[in-house]
């Protein structure tokens, strides 16, 4: 389990929408200019109501899906961060996350993401009115839970953080983080709903041995195409699933 | 060239919903002097993205039992599907390397009297055609080049993983090359690689449109013949998909999709009736005007 100690918050109540903090992520690595990896999101009126970026999860889904294997985590301090050398730009990270935690830069056509400049968060550096924070997460004691609860639950309940890294989320975010859950939830419902259809996808291997049940119009088809007959080993894959579940039993 | 002859793990898509691409394939293979004998007790590979979501093991066991099979022929076993390609080879080399690993999959497979043992290799079918037949050899087939005709390559996200071997994943030329092979020019585009993004329809099934329209928009203004892909799911997700994104963003792409096998096979000068072109949802007909 990660060992995560240092945070990076943000409370808007401080924030006058200057921006800075966007041009220094931009201005990251030095002269090289790169697309932001945190994004301001302003409410009707406008005003900055909260900050995306990486929340930096336990179980990051943007390095399951990503077919490189570019995005690296470290066990140690809970970090992901984008290996640039080996991102070939499909932006598989981009299209799963559910809080539009990793960028696309369309100048490099590589992935961009918060690694909280390896403990030295640059926007940090350039608020002088203190609405970003980077700070040891056990000092926090003013989280609004009631928002944060909101936004970890809609996580949480897509599987992408664990219960131990919500409620070090919890003190993480502070201010109005109403309009980031929001947009959260509607984003992680969609990933509830892919995990949904990745299980789907398993009973039906389970009940069909296959993910494209072979229908008799199908079977048909491939007889007038002159291809082989095809039995999907259905008890065979049942009994291996079974005797899997009982494996884990026993372990578990 | 004896031994080209291989264990054929088709996968899911691929038989059932493109049965006309496996027919082209078998065609073209059995013209190149490959011969295939295929897995008639074959499970889905499984899936590589959801089953490894769902569950990781399971992933593992079912992917195992698939590779006992090709044991039993004591043959290599080619994939003609990038995913099926993904989770076989990638269990196949995790299993040789991990002990631990192989003991638990092979307590498992117990279950049904099998037991993994690491004694082939998985192979995809851009390895058997750049690699192993090779370009020089793969022109010495074609009989009706197809000149003047101009393809975006898109090789999908499954595949980058076996190009280590023969190619540079980061800028692939292996599928431009075979491309050339038949006479046509492969073409180079901002977003040749973006994904193909199936997998995003449950997620956000806006992004994942797209995804789809950010690509074919680029492809309608480069004026190409055609998309030509080696992935099932990439195949499905831009002829199929196409048609979808056309009537929910009110787009007018047309971008005929096709499998490399069935350009190759044209090229060959199997007809396009023969080639399955008549089963595509985005139809072909223009690419076939011009070739007669």
């Amino acid at each position: 389990m990660a060992t995560v100690k240092w945070v990076l918050t943000f409370d808007p109540r401080f924030c006058d929408g200057c921006g800075d903090c966007v041009e220094a992520c931009i201005k990251r690595l030095g002269d090289l200019r790169s697309t932001p990896a945190i994004k301001l999101v302003k409410d009707k009126q406008g005003k900055v109501a909260a900050l995306s970026f990486c929340l930096q999860c336990d179980q990051p889904f943007c390095k399951i899906i990503c077919p490189t294997g570019s995005i690296l985590f470290d066990e140690f301090s809970g970090l992901s961060s984008v290996r640039s050398e080996t991102c070939v730009g499909c932006r598989s990270c981009f299209l799963i996350c559910p809080i539009e935690g990793v960028m696309f830069d369309t100048i490099s056509g590589k992935a961009v993401k918060c690694d909280l400049c390896k403990g030295e968060p640059k926007c940090v550096k350039v608020c002088d009115r203190g609405a970003l924070k980077y700070t040891l997460a056990e000092d926090l004691t003013t989280a609004k839970e009631g928002h944060i609860a909101l936004l970890i639950s809609a996580s949480t309940k897509a599987g992408v953080l664990t219960a131990e890294r919500g409620l070090a989320l919890s003190t993480k975010f502070v201010g109005d983080a109403l309009l980031f859950s929001q947009m959260i939830s509607s984003k992680s419902e969609g990933l509830r709903k892919f995990l949904d259809y990745c299980a789907n996808n398993l009973s039906t291997i389970s009940n069909e041995a296959s993910l494209a049940a072979l229908s008799e119009t199908i079977l048909k088809r491939r007889r007038s195409l002159g291809l082989n007959e095809i039995r999907r080993p259905k008890e065979e894959v049942q009994t291996l699933l079974k005797s899997l579940t009982s494996l884990k039993e026993v372990k578990g | 060239m004896s031994d080209l002859h291989y264990t054929l793990f088709t996968g899911c898509f691929i038989p059932a919903r493109l049965p006309y691409i496996e027919a082209a394939t078998l065609k073209v293979f059995d013209r190149l002097g490959v011969k295939v004998t295929p897995l008639t007790e074959a499970s889905c590979c499984p899936d590589p993205t959801s089953t490894v979501f769902a569950d990781k093991m399971a992933w593992y066991a079912l992917a195992a039992r698939n590779l006992t099979l090709a044991e039993e022929q004591e043959r290599e076993m080619l994939t003609i599907c990038s995913g099926c390609n993904l989770t076989l080879n990638t269990v196949n080399v995790e299993l040789k390397q991990d002990q631990r690993l192989k003991d638990i999959v092979n307590s498992v497979l117990s279950s049904v009297g099998r037991r993994y043992k690491g004694t082939i290799e998985v192979r995809s079918l851009l390895w058997l055609l750049y690699k192993k037949i090779g370009v020089e050899q793969l022109k010495k087939h074609v009989i009706r080049p197809l000149t003047g005709l101009r393809f975006a390559p898109h090789l999908g996200c499954h595949i980058i993983h076996d190009l280590e071997a023969y190619d540079n994943p980061s800028d692939p030329n292996s599928f431009n090359e075979l491309i050339k092979a038949i006479g046509a020019e492969p073409i180079r585009y901002k977003t040749e690689r973006l994904c193909c993004a199936s997998f995003a329809r449950f997620i956000d099934e806006s992004r994942m449109i797209n995804a789809l329209d950010e690509k074919l928009t680029e492809l309608d203004e480069l004026d190409v013949d055609g998309l030509v892909t080696i992935c099932p799911t990439c195949f499905l997700q831009y002829d199929a998909g196409q048609l979808e994104a056309n009537l929910k963003i009110n787009k007018n792409h047309n971008i005929p999709i096709f499998y490399y096998t069935q350009l190759l096979g044209l090229a060959m000068g199997f007809s396009a009736q023969e080639m399955g072109l008549a089963f595509h949802r985005v139809k072909a007909d223009r690419l076939i005007q011009k070739m007669t």
